[in-house]
């Protein structure tokens, strides 16, 4: 009986919020962010590659070191022979001039043309021997940078060609002695994963907790908010003479849980639905046909059983695809969505308990601070241990560090931190359930934290009631 | 029948806000629930209401206890109370509706009261937009609309312009004709003299007066005597035994022992010739009696 009525409250608390200006302005604004974000992040990848390899897809051979009016050639080192700058010569002008460098570097100042003076000197070491070539480029505003890098580039290539070459390599056998060497370092014990895979373990945990914070911890303070509200405008004494607190705080919090899933259901079918629009245009289409490519597949479980041996780029990105898909399971959606549901509970609750305590407005904020230290501890405490861990990136392997196995565990925590680890299978089923029996141990614990002094303290006028004064009152109770 | 409120205890650590409060209203008709600010009126109205649980007592309507989240009592607070910012036919309907009303029966009254009280003007306006009498009207609309058999009504008249209050005084009036429970707490007791029955004084948490008005009235007799003459009369009032408990361009009051000792100075006026102006021997007002009840309370 404690409860009658709370249906009524939801409803109305409901329509109310989704009708204010606020929320709606809100919800559009996100949206047409997260459809950005989805659309750019999906296009910009492929534009970008397209534009860098634009003249080879097309077969045109566009010569950056060809845009040099004049590139001039300081070899102080004594490096090339006249073979080689002839070379050079042979793609873009090489000039010849009576100044020294530090003069031509002086006239560059203010040159509008297109040019550039690169000096080579030696590095010695202490017994007078070279170990190694300094080469110091000096351009005019006009020459583009990426020219100037590949001239380096270039002169760099150059130098290693003529070292080779002076110590007695034959000048056919020079190819050979470049090869490309890829390393990687994988702790024992540790999943392996490719780049991509340990690209997504980075930044979705990120993503997922700092989303997950804003929507759980925003939507409990409006709980505070609206509660306080009700209070201290007097309607809760006239809501009081229908329905008990419980009902109230039941109807608002759950009216609330809705309007922050929707909310996040929202942007889940706005982002889901603007990556698959764009998705022919950008790398989600890419992605997908690699995926969707059984030649592919096949070497992929072919390695999965044990052929082992390095994987290709398509077959990283294939491996990646495979897991993310593995992670929207019915069953993981089912999770992520109690998940969500239950972190709501628990933050409203504690918020619903704060709104309650005060008796003016002006001390809202002053008693919302133990609310906000735990949201923001819960946030951290998700966050911090990806967001440190970024020698993952480069490790290739997903490792997690005892906080952040706390945060999966911890109720605090668990709401902003599991989701993203149940949908990249960081944690095994057995310990996800575990983590949300915990979460809904945590919230029927507050639940009856709130039932037994919720209707103490609503109509408790006068100085505010402190959250120590409210953990007492419980005990006593 | 009717509402019975029996032996109500309501401790706040070990300060008492109400002690031992009882009283019924066998039938319809306006009750007065009174006292000086903190006196345990406000929390007394919580009780009966079921928002607060009293340490001992209980509050009954027809014999059965009750909740008021179970029934529909219509309830005017003190301090007035509606959403800033939401249209006035919305949360209006939402009060009915938590008062178990259906959305259209709801619809209907609110129609009726909204003419009645000449704010229909304002209907899909927000409550922020209107004056504090017309919020007035509005939580009055929000405590007669669902047409409870239960209504208390904690300072109704207070900041309403003689207009008005006039209207609210009209429609105090239409509910007692529709044989509804009223409880009145007011300070203002003009208007408790001019509807209500029964009355309870409080002070302090205890009852201090109790029971039916006029015979409150009748016991203590016709013992305030006003007197106003062409001439000095405290002389003759002193030989009678009585001093002026207040000077005023009215006349001179006393406290009397009884109807003789008013009937002496009479006499002894009317004796030595005196023109008399005005001469009232009357019964004392609710609010003399409240004043000498409830002269102890304090703030809250």
């Amino acid at each position: 009986m404690r409860t009658k009525g709370w249906q009524k409250v939801f409803t109305f608390t409901l329509i109310q919020h989704i009708k204010t200006k606020s929320f709606i302005v809100g919800t559009i604004i996100v949206a047409v962010i997260i459809a950005a974000i989805c659309v750019l992040t999906n296009i910009l990848p492929v534009l970008i590659a397209d534009e860098e390899n634009g003249g080879v897809s097309n077969g045109e051979t566009e010569n950056l070191l060809a845009d040099f009016d004049a590139v001039y050639i300081y070899d102080d080192a004594n490096i090339f022979a006249a073979d080689d700058t002839a070379q050079l010569g042979s793609e873009m002008s090489l000039a010849d001039t009576d100044k020294s460098y530090d003069e031509l570097v002086k006239e560059l100042e203010t040159s509008e043309s297109v040019r550039a003076a690169a000096r080579i000197t030696a590095m010695v070491g202490e017994d007078n021997a070279v170990i190694g070539y300094d080469v110091r480029t000096y351009y005019t505003s006009a020459a583009g940078g990426d020219a100037v890098d590949t001239l380096n580039a270039v002169l760099g290539e150059m130098i290693n060609r003529r070292v080779l070459l002076n110590a007695g390599v034959a000048p056919e056998n020079y190819a050979s002695t470049r090869v490309s060497i890829s390393t990687s370092r994988i702790e024992a014990g540790s999943k392996e994963l490719n780049f991509i895979q340990s690209a997504l373990n980075y930044f979705v945990p990120i993503v997922v907790s700092l989303v997950l914070f804003m929507l759980i911890f925003s939507y409990g303070g409006t709980v505070a908010q609206s509660i306080a509200t009700e209070k201290t405008s007097r309607v809760m004494e006239l809501l009081l003479t229908s329905v008990r607190p419980l009902a109230v705080v039941i109807g608002k919090v759950l009216a609330m849980g809705v309007v922050s899933f929707g909310q996040f259901a929202i942007m889940g079918i706005v982002g889901f639905a603007s990556f698959a629009i764009s998705a022919p245009f950008g790398m989600l289409g890419k992605a997908m046909d690699i995926a969707n490519d059984p030649a592919i597949q096949e070497a992929l479980a072919n390695a999965s059983q044990g052929a082992g041996g390095v994987q290709s780029s398509e077959m990283e990105i294939a491996a990646a695809m495979n897991e993310l898909l593995a992670g929207f399971s019915p069953l993981n959606i089912l999770l992520i969505i109690v998940i969500f549901l239950l972190g709501f509970v628990f933050f409203s609750l504690i918020a619903a308990l704060v709104g309650a305590s005060i008796s003016r407005m002006e001390d809202l904020q002053q008693a919302m601070m133990p609310y906000s230290l735990t949201g923001v501890l819960g946030m951290y405490l998700a966050y911090m241990p990806v967001f440190g861990n970024i020698d993952s990136l480069d490790t290739g392997m997903a490792t997690t560090n005892p906080v952040q196995i706390f945060s999966y565990f911890f109720p605090v925590s668990s709401p902003f931190a599991l989701p993203s680890a149940i949908m990249l299978g960081t944690l095994e089923l057995w310990q996800s359930v575990i983590a949300v029996a915990v979460l809904a141990a945590a919230v029927i614990l507050v639940a009856v934290i709130v039932s037994k002094v919720y209707e103490a303290i609503i109509l408790h006028n006068g100085n505010r009631i402190k959250f120590g004064d409210i953990l007492k009152m419980a005990v006593r109770k | 029948m009717g509402l019975s409120v029996s032996n109500i205890v309501k401790k706040y650590g070990e300060y008492t806000a109400v002690d031992n409060l009882t009283f019924e209203m066998n039938s319809p008709g306006v009750f007065a629930l009174l006292g000086t600010n903190g006196a345990g009126k406000t929390t007394s109205i919580r009780i009966i209401l079921g928002m607060l649980a009293a340490e001992s007592g209980e509050v009954r309507w027809d014999g059965n206890s009750f909740l008021a989240a179970e029934k529909p009592i219509g309830y005017l607070a003190e301090e007035r109370g509606l959403y800033p910012k939401i249209k006035i036919m919305d949360q209006l309907v939402y009060f009915c509706t938590l008062k178990g009303m259906r959305r259209q029966d709801a619809l209907k009254a609110l129609d009726y009261w909204f003419e009645r009280l000449s704010v229909a003007e304002h209907r899909n306006k927000r409550a922020e937009q209107l004056s504090k009498g017309n919020q007035q009207k509005i939580q009055l609309i929000a405590a007669l609309a669902p047409n409870p058999e239960l209504i208390i009504l904690d300072e109704p008249l207070s900041g309403l312009d003689p207009v008005n209050a006039e209207l609210f005084k009209g429609v105090i009036r239409e509910e007692i004709k529709k044989n509804k429970y009223i409880i009145m707490s007011s300070h203002q007791m003009t208007t408790i003299e001019e509807f209500c029955r029964d009355i309870v004084i409080m002070n302090k948490g205890k009852t201090v007066l109790q029971g039916n008005l006029n015979a409150i009235k009748k016991g203590y007799g016709r013992v305030k005597l006003t007197v106003k003459a062409e001439g000095n009369i405290s002389p003759l009032a002193a030989e009678c035994g009585l001093v002026a408990s207040e000077e005023t361009p009215n006349g001179s009051s006393y406290n009397v022992q009884n109807e003789e000792q008013a009937h002496k100075l009479l006499h002894m006026i009317i004796d030595r010739k005196i023109p008399l102006i005005r001469y009232e021997l009357r019964e004392p007002t609710l609010n003399e009696i409240f004043i000498e009840k409830a002269g102890g309370g304090n703030e809250d």
